[in-house]
């Protein structure tokens, strides 16, 4: 076999040459070349699984554990330069929207505090998770919030995300898995920024996400079966309050549905995302929330799909500029 | 799982182990699912049983499909297997 990837039907026929070759033969599974178990695998109709290709740079995995602010450090220390540049790029992002935002770096920082009380009261240990990060790549606290926060500080009017989520439940795929894929479409000066994380925290469940930078982590999915992926929205009230990014952090943390739903409507919200949330069991929504405002929407038909409007008609209604949200209606 | 215990699975993907990058998505979580195995049952070393037994239970795996070709289902093989291992010290 001349094959690029390492495959599963490579490990099989590396067993039946293996100390395991009786026990096949045994079960009619010979490794003689005489034998058809080598065509067999080759056979177009016995080939069901499909040889992914692999990113040749894939996003760094760490792996982070204990109390909130303990895992912060671990994020900070580990990926110190992806923290650094993301702020470093939040910065020059807001030089270079002055005219449009009449927003200075100082600016940022002092606004973005106005929101951290709220962050605070509601959702501690992951100001906790910031300041974690902050003392882990000994960077400062203030900046880490500026980044957590700049969505709101932007005031979305710079429109940067394009995100793409789609889900299909275990009625409609091949392999009978429910499956998610989410198109992080931010600026790609911060694409090397990204990272997955492994976190398996003192008080809360397991999960696995993207972040990128020194942004708290909120596209992934835990230990309970419970996935979420995000969307930026443009809602037209939106206020001071819980960062988005701190609200969906909270979601991954959720142990049942219900809670997960809870969280994204945690009272005293800045504003909201699209969160587009799936469950092992192959139940599928899409929560469109607002700072005031949210509707949940169901993949009644076992996929669901969101961009960056809203779909459903009283979400519309707060829907800033329509018009500008042209590319999510086409994609 | 060190290069050792890979080398005595099997001669096709000896040049490979060192880049698993090589592997397809189901290939490693094969890998996984035979080091989870060897924890649950206790034992210290991956052995090419564990990878077999990882391998028959891919419930999508071209190995589950080949089986049930040839002997008409996995069940049997599954359970040798399992008492093999759980009769090992």
């Amino acid at each position: 076999m001349q094959d690029e990837y390492v495959s599963t039907e490579h490990m099989f026929l590396g067993l039946a040459d293996s100390s395991e070759s009786k026990r096949l033969i045994q079960f009619g599974l010979s490794p003689d070349p005489s034998n058809n178990l080598e065509p067999m695998l080759r056979s177009n109709a016995m080939t069901t699984q499909t040889k992914t290709p692999l990113h040749p740079n894939p996003p760094p995995l760490i792996r982070i554990s204990g109390a909130h602010r303990e895992m912060g450090r671990q994020i900070g220390e580990v990926c110190r330069k992806q923290v650094t540049h993301s702020i470093e790029s939040a910065r020059q992002l807001l030089a270079e929207s002055y005219v449009q935002l009449e927003l200075t770096w100082e600016g940022a920082r002092i606004h973005a505090h106005k929101y951290l009380p709220f962050a605070q009261a509601h959702y501690p240990q992951y100001v906790q998770e910031m300041i974690g990060i902050a003392e882990g790549a000994n960077v400062s606290f203030d900046e880490v919030v500026v980044v957590n926060t700049i969505e709101a500080l932007t005031d979305d009017a710079l429109q940067l995300t394009h995100c793409t989520s789609f889900a299909v439940n275990d009625d409609h795929t091949a392999n009978g898995h429910v499956l998610l894929a989410h198109n992080e479409d931010w600026v790609p000066e911060d694409e090397n920024d990204v990272f997955i994380v492994h976190a398996t925290p003192k008080n809360e469940c397991p999960f696995l996400a993207m972040s990128y930078g020194c942004l708290l982590p909120n596209v992934g999915f835990n230990a309970y079966g419970i996935a979420q992926l995000c969307d930026s929205v443009y809602p037209n009230d939106s206020g001071i309050g819980i960062q988005r990014i701190v609200v969906a952090r909270a979601v991954l943390a959720s142990e049942r549905l219900d809670k997960a739903i809870h969280y994204m409507l945690t009272a005293q919200r800045a504003a909201g995302y699209n969160h587009l949330l799936a469950h092992e069991s192959g139940e599928l929504y899409s929560v469109e929330v607002s700072a005031r405002h949210f509707a949940i929407l169901y993949g009644e038909e076992g996929y669901i799909v969101h961009t960056n409007h809203y779909l459903a008609p009283a979400m519309q209604k707060i829907e800033r500029k329509p018009e500008d949200l042209i590319g999510s209606r086409v994609r | 799982m060190n290069e050792h215990q890979f080398c005595r699975v099997g001669r096709l993907f000896l040049e490979d182990i060192n880049n698993l990058e090589k592997f397809t998505q189901e290939s490693r979580e094969a890998l996984l699912a035979a080091q989870h195995l060897v924890r649950d049952f206790q034992h210290q070393v991956v052995e090419p049983i564990y990878l077999l037994l990882a391998l028959i239970q891919q419930h999508a795996g071209i190995v589950r499909a080949i089986i049930t070709k040839v002997s008409g289902g996995t069940q049997a093989i599954q359970e040798e297997l399992s008492n093999e291992l759980g009769s090992r010290p």
